[in-house]
């Protein structure tokens, strides 16, 4: 069956959750992710990684996975979780596509937790719409920001 | 976040291609420690991304820096050290920083020669592109060993062995011929690597990946050695080339195996930079750790892990390559003449002793985007390259074509350093919107390169107009005497992921 491309309606869905910069980087890939609340921004970031990937439209949600992290810095922590989302596409070539993020800071040491729920489906060469192989989230320029009651994040993969 | 520079600093003209940053640009805390300096024609160095020049200044003030900070003319801004960026450290002073190896450690570069002229080529081209395409995986989740026929899974052990002995260990599996290892950069493994010193997340990352293109500007081409493109007769033919020759020529790195290595030190050692060893750096992504310290040492040794992988990874693509001209032609790969000709490392850091100011010293040399450019009398070279020096391959864009060129004494002013390939000028998703890649891979047909890729939107990021002009970039380090070009490799013949 041929894949189903992101429709035009599909594209400005995801256009008010984030974008690619087109001056940012040279060699990779940066983007700029949105979100009303910093779940929403986490959520954004992931799709935004795996958008890089493979069109997500033709990815299905046929299983779920729970992940589970904590860091001391909450920057450091968005790092981690997408670097975890690239590490499930070579050790399980899994492509995960769909996010429910959930981001808290323990009041007792500070320590910040995610617990994400995610589906997807195993890589199927014959419908998804591959892309870019990302490599790793980097350091690079990155931000994470709060203006009001809008997060903004910046990140660079590498591919 | 380091500034972004909107102007050029001072520059000294030490010659037509080099020009020196004085270390008194950066004077405050941690300042340049030598100077930094730029290899590049005067149109390459006007046209120079200024972030080179922050980025290169930044590393002239890591500790235990020796003589200069260097960036050759392909240079282009990176993480920490630019792409292009060479730089060695005192092996007791200084310091091993990841920045200055890369996230693909071991990216490099393989030549394979024939005895086929591009007129027995062309007749079969398709099917010969078609065949490399099925038999090595590229592209986004490309795996081997456990998709292919007649080849068993790796086991952790296995893979453990890999990485521990590298093209050695896939020579001896069956995979490759024994006289391969002469011609691989460290005969295709790093001693000392040491499985121990990887987590389970690299080793999860890399034990389906070997023997995989990987995507981006990695690829697998068939190119033409066209006779007006020979630039020294005698040194090619002793490298075994020849007018109207067909060749291959392959670019990729030790996949999300080194990525996650480099991913995993970066981390522990932001913990331990600043709070243990009170070393500070212009730039967070300069993280570094005293080379002889036991994080630093445990950190070498993973990356040999990576190296050795790459190069097992290698040989089995060239592996691969000779099954496919095999079952293309009818004839065995021996008598189509397919031997290696050189595998190159562009992202490494390598122990070698090198003579500062008249006295032989050990130095951790940084390449990060530059290749190992050594003259005939250095002694880590195989006997077969006393007459011509390391041949030094060099990837241009796919629609422009590559280089091969071979080191020299005069190399030691680099510490036997050279450009890698020809650089990006555009960003990715700038090339994208210019052009379809559909409409590139059709246009590239009708100037005589076919093209079959993984990811079309892959293919237009990889368009020729994104990259530096390769001429000008390899005519910088011929006239600084540290490569001297052979020939020029124009593509007839594309695999991309």
């Amino acid at each position: 069956m041929p894949a189903k491309k992101t429709t035009s309606k599909g594209a400005a869905k995801l256009a008010s959750k984030f974008k690619f910069l087109e001056k940012a980087v040279t060699a990779d890939v940066a983007f700029e992710a949105y979100g009303k609340s910093l779940n929403e921004v986490f959520e954004n970031c992931a799709l935004a990684t795996t958008e890089t990937m493979v069109d997500t439209a033709t990815v299905n949600q046929r299983m779920q996975k729970v992940i589970k992290l904590q860091n001391k810095d909450v920057n450091a922590l968005m790092i981690d979780f997408l670097n975890e989302i690239i590490y499930y596409k070579d050790a399980e070539q899994i492509f995960l596509s769909k996010y429910e993020v959930d981001v808290k800071q323990k009041k007792e040491n500070q320590v910040w937790i995610l617990t994400a729920k995610i589906a997807g489906e195993p890589l199927d060469y014959k419908r998804h719409l591959l892309r870019a192989d990302v490599k790793a989230a980097t350091w690079h320029k990155f931000e994470l920001k709060q203006k009001g009651k809008q997060w903004t994040a910046t990140v660079v993969l590498d591919i | 976040m380091i500034k972004i520079p909107t102007a050029r600093p001072p520059l000294k003209r030490i010659s037509d291609v080099v020009w020196e940053i004085s270390p008194d640009y950066k004077s405050d805390k941690p300042k340049m420690q030598v100077p930094a300096r730029i290899y590049g024609t005067k149109k390459l160095i006007d046209s120079m991304d200024l972030m080179v020049y922050e980025q290169i200044s930044n590393v002239a003030c890591m500790p235990g820096i020796v003589k200069h900070a260097m960036c050759m003319p392909d240079g282009h801004w990176g993480y920490g050290f630019p792409i292009g960026g060479v730089a060695a450290f005192d092996k007791d002073e200084g310091i091993i920083s990841p920045g200055g190896i890369g996230y693909d450690i071991n990216c490099g570069m393989r030549l394979i020669r024939t005895d086929m002229t591009i007129k027995d080529i062309l007749p079969k081209l398709k099917e010969l592109v078609g065949t490399l395409f099925k038999r090595v995986p590229a592209g986004v989740g490309g795996t081997a060993f456990a998709e292919k026929e007649g080849l068993l899974k790796l086991t952790q052990q296995q893979f453990k062995n890999v990485v521990e002995n590298g093209a050695e260990w896939t020579v001896e599996q069956g995979y490759g011929w024994k006289q391969d290892l002469d011609r691989i950069e460290d005969y295709g493994k790093m001693k000392g690597a040491d499985a121990s010193k990887i987590s389970q997340k690299a080793i999860s990352r890399g034990i389906h990946q070997v023997g995989t293109l990987g995507s981006g500007n990695h690829y697998l081409e068939i190119q033409h050695v066209k006779e007006e493109n020979i630039y020294d007769k005698k040194i090619a033919k002793k490298l075994g080339l020849f007018a109207d020759q067909a060749v291959i020529m392959f670019h990729c790195g030790s996949r999300g195996f080194g990525h996650q290595i480099a991913t995993d030190y970066i981390s522990q050692f932001m913990g331990v930079m600043g709070p243990k060893y009170g070393i500070e750096v212009r730039d967070p992504e300069l993280v570094c750790v005293p080379f002889s310290s036991k994080e630093g040492q445990d950190y070498f040794a993973a990356m040999k892990c990576a190296v050795n992988m790459a190069f097992a990874n290698r040989q089995m693509i060239l592996h691969e390559t000779r099954k496919s001209f095999e079952q293309v032609f009818g004839t065995d790969a021996e008598k189509l003449g397919l031997d290696l000709i050189y595998d190159v490392a562009h992202n490494i850091a390598k122990l070698e002793e090198h003579k500062v100011d008249g006295k032989k010293k050990e130095l951790v040399v940084h390449r990060k985007g530059a290749t190992r450019s050594f003259g005939p009398e250095r002694k880590e070279l195989a006997p077969i390259f006393r007459e011509t020096g390391q041949p030094v391959i060099v990837g241009g864009s796919m629609e422009t074509g590559s280089f091969l060129c071979v080191g020299t004494e005069q190399a030691e002013e680099t510490w036997g350093s050279t450009m890698h390939g020809s650089g990006r000028t555009m960003s990715r998703a700038a090339a994208k919107k210019k052009i379809w890649g559909e409409k590139l891979q059709k246009d590239m047909e009708q100037k005589g390169i076919y093209v079959k890729s993984v990811s079309m939107s892959g293919l237009a990021e990889e368009a020729g107009f994104a990259y530096k002009d390769i001429n000008e970039v390899v005519e910088t380090m011929d006239i600084a005497g540290v490569s001297k070009k052979v020939c020029r490799l124009l593509p007839v013949g594309n695999v991309k992921g």
